[in-house]
């Protein structure tokens, strides 16, 4: 089993780095299950001066130790960056909304009187602090794509997070009122529909870990940025719920005909082509959309297709931009960047079902 | 790879999860409003009345009112008042009753259309569920004859509850002072929209319609009300209202007088649709029969404080082509008046667009560098308030009336648009 070292799923960084890494491992194989418990001391690295060591206590099939070195795929390397592409697009998109438009949901909960449930600051103290939020988001969204760490993401939790908040404040739900959702669950629409952008950040905080705060406080001094550790695995399944989530809630409001989705698909339609697309087809067109992204939201769930993920970007990619294309780039571009992660969180779980799937073979 | 899991990762996930559960909402009052806040005293028998116009406001009036309860017979018993004989009361019966689909309240609807009115002039009417009798109260249609007459308009009654009364009772005062000898008549009130906080709630509007009692003069005459859908009002609740039928998109135009058609536009569904269609062909249609045409709607195409809304890609180019005389917008929470704007340049043959909502909400102060705020071709500031229009054969003479603080009512602005020469095909 000496030769089996590789096989320690946390370890695969180091092993990558071949003669520099030595690896002490003691094994025993349980005959019953199959199972393989190990220690990996981790012994002397060559760029290191003090001894560094971890205990690694977990359990590895011994099949699954014998596939070999476990090194970061290039799929894995760009879905990780598409991944902190889309957050720091996203970020971008909440600091031109936060800074330079006044009727924010953020705005509205602290201006807001009691009354209505708001904090009733006065509106100078509730666009001061929302334009430091916005300042805050594009520092983080900055910082993210060089240097993802929990100093990074975190914030960017948090600004989205109160961008919810603040909406589930001022706006109590959902707008178009279906009879189907009970009023209870109803409430819970904005935290929904605002899903993949709350959970892009934090997928990319636990798929990333990188330099800085949160790598010391992890036990993994080597910092394994490996596909399949739990991490990754816990981040992905945490986007592959939002991305679901954020799909369902929109496919029911185009279900039921919202509005601004309408003028999207009219206002899109004689931009781009110059066709006067009459509202009662918007409106079917709308239906069928709104199954659509419904049965999207399903299949995410169930199934681990590329083909679901794939198509998932790309509307996510049209839904965004049509924002730009039916409004104009000057007071429409924050919306097309601010929902970046509609595509870019569906794409890196694309990439993500690939790699462990080439890892399977 | 799951079983590569270690206990203290099962620890961490978990933790994980539950920090995250920080960040979400917590509950909030089921009905929006402070308890305290909450003055909505419901006594059986009809209440809540309000006199609607979105039809023909020279012949038909909706007369409406609530119930706690859903009762058998709901009918309005009602006559012209003459002076020179008294006539015997008719009776209609409610053409629509129903119980409001929001939660948190039993509360019914009725819903009386009177037809067949006389122009110009004034009804009594009684409401009466099960027997039970609402106070004798008054209305009057809409002139038929080319004649001076105003109209309130305000918007953004969602928050500041106690604003909102007070603003209601400077109404039922206005109203009442213009029906003097020699004063120009106040015949309605047109509300731009945001009501209430959360247009699916129904103790808010409840406490709406409570508060829009007071709008009533003290000897009984009622201030009719031409409603426009903003984007709070959302929900099947607002047509349960104020009328609407069920599905119905909300917008519409009546004849305030010969001279002047009212344009009620609704911000909050498809604006580039079917709406900006009909749009088009009401004002080709109107332009050329009306001296004033002024539209109403929520989200404004030139905002003092927030982004323009769509109104100013699809409605503002048809304003210009018809060439209406004033456009009336809520939401904002400021009080605004543009200078004329055509092709997005001020220009003395462009539309004027007035309002942003006063009428209890908190007040924002307007972005006076944007273009179309700046003094002295505009003006614009903060306060409670309402704008009355006031329309006679030669001019809209603008007053925007603040709230009376006890010290009496203040003019915080003042213009007027003279009618527009007919353009040259015209003559």
């Amino acid at each position: 089993m000496e030769g089996l070292v590789a096989g320690c799923l946390d370890c695969s960084r180091f092993e990558a780095e071949g003669s520099k890494t030595r690896l002490l491992t003691h094994h025993r194989i349980d005959a019953a299950s199959g199972l393989v418990p190990y220690e990996a001391i981790i012994a002397s690295f060559a760029h290191l001066s003090d001894l560094e060591a971890a205990r690694y206590d977990g359990w590895v099939t011994a099949s699954e130790l014998s596939t070999g070195p476990n090194t970061e795929s290039l799929g894995w390397q760009i879905a990780r960056w598409t991944l902190r592409v889309g957050v720091c697009l996203q970020a971008i998109g909440a600091w031109r909304w936060l800074t330079g438009y006044d009727d924010t949901p953020i705005f509205e909960w602290l201006w807001l009187g009691e009354e209505g449930g708001g904090l009733g600051w006065s509106e100078a103290e509730a666009l001061g602090l929302q334009r430091q939020v916005g300042w805050v988001a594009l520092a983080c969204g900055l910082l993210t794509l060089v240097r993802p760490s929990l100093l990074t993401t975190g914030p960017l939790v948090l600004v989205e997070a109160f961008i919810v908040y603040g909406t589930w404040k001022t706006d109590y739900g959902f707008t178009l009122h279906p009879v189907f959702i009970a009023p209870h669950w109803e409430r819970w629409y904005p935290v929904a529909a605002h899903a993949c952008r709350v959970f892009a950040p934090l997928g990319l905080m636990l798929v990333d870990p990188f330099w800085g705060f949160w790598r010391r406080g992890f036990r993994h001094q080597g910092g394994s940025e490996d596909a399949t550790t739990i991490r990754s695995y816990l981040g992905m399944q945490l986007l592959r719920l939002a991305v679901a989530a954020t799909f369902a809630t929109h496919g029911m409001e185009a279900m039921l005909q919202r509005s601004t989705f309408v003028d999207l698909l009219i206002d899109s339609a004689q931009r781009l082509l110059h066709w006067d697309l009459p509202q009662s087809q918007a409106e079917q067109a709308l239906f069928v959309i709104g199954v659509t992204d419904l049965l999207l939201a399903g299949a995410c769930l169930l199934t681990r297709s590329r083909a679901v993920f794939l198509w998932m970007a790309t509307w996510g990619a049209i839904t965004a931009v049509s924002r730009v294309t039916a409004g104009g780039l000057e007071y429409h571009w924050h919306e097309t960047l601010w929902r970046a992660s509609h595509c870019c969180v569906p794409l890196a779980l694309a990439m993500y079902w690939q790699v462990l799937r080439s890892r399977q073979k | 790879m799951l079983k590569s899991l270690t206990t203290r990762k099962w620890i961490f996930l978990p933790a994980l999860l539950l920090a995250g559960t920080y960040f979400l909402p917590g509950p909030i009052a089921e009905d929006g409003i402070a308890a305290e806040e909450q003055t909505v005293d419901l006594v059986p028998g009809p209440q809540q009345w309000r006199c609607i116009w979105t039809t023909d406001p020279s012949t038909t009036a909706l007369i409406s009112w609530n119930t706690t309860v859903p009762g058998k017979q709901h009918r309005v018993h009602y006559r012209q008042l003459l002076e020179a004989e008294e006539q015997t009361p008719l009776i209609s019966k409610a053409e629509r009753d129903g119980k409001y689909s929001g939660r948190g309240l039993d509360l019914y609807y009725h819903h009386v259309k009177l037809s067949d009115l006389q122009p110009d002039a004034t009804y009594e009417v009684v409401m009466e569920s099960d027997g039970r009798r609402s106070p004798a109260l008054k209305f009057k249609t809409a002139p038929s004859e080319d004649r001076p007459l105003a109209v309130i308009f305000g918007a953004d009654s969602r928050s500041g509850l106690k604003e909102r009364r007070q603003m209601n009772a400077m109404l039922a005062r206005m109203l009442a002072e213009s029906q003097q000898e020699g004063r120009t008549p106040i015949i309605a009130f047109a509300h731009g929209g945001d009501y209430v906080l959360n247009g699916t709630d129904l103790p808010q509007w409840s406490q709406w319609m409570t508060d829009h009692e007071l709008t009533t003069t003290a000897d009984g005459l009622m201030l009719p009300i031409i409603p426009a859908r903003g984007n709070h009002d959302h929900g099947p609740l607002f047509n349960e209202i104020f009328g609407f039928p069920p599905k119905d998109k909300d917008y519409y135009a009546i004849d305030v007088g010969p001279q002047i058609r009212w344009i009620t536009l609704n911000s909050e569904t498809s604006v580039a649709g079917d709406q900006s269609k009909w749009l088009d062909k009401e004002l080709a249609a109107s332009r050329p029969k009306y001296r004033w045409i002024v539209p109403q709607y929520h989200r404004p195409a030139f905002p003092a404080v927030k982004v323009p809304g769509r109104a100013l890609v699809h409605w503002v180019p048809l304003f210009e082509k018809h060439d209406v005389d004033l456009v009336c917008e809520g939401d904002g929470h400021n009080i605004k008046r543009t200078p004329p704007i055509r092709n997005n340049v001020i220009d003395p043959t462009g539309v004027v667009y007035i309002g942003e909502g006063g009428l209890g909400v908190g007040q924002r102060a307007p972005k006076m560098d944007r273009w179309y705020l700046r003094p002295p071709e505009a003006k614009a500031g903060e306060g409670h308030h309402v704008q009355l229009l006031s329309f006679d054969a030669e001019s809209i003479t603008y007053r925007v009336v603040l709230l009376d603080e006890g010290d009496g009512s203040k003019i915080f602005d003042e213009h007027h648009f003279a009618v527009r020469a007919p353009k040259k095909d015209e003559k």
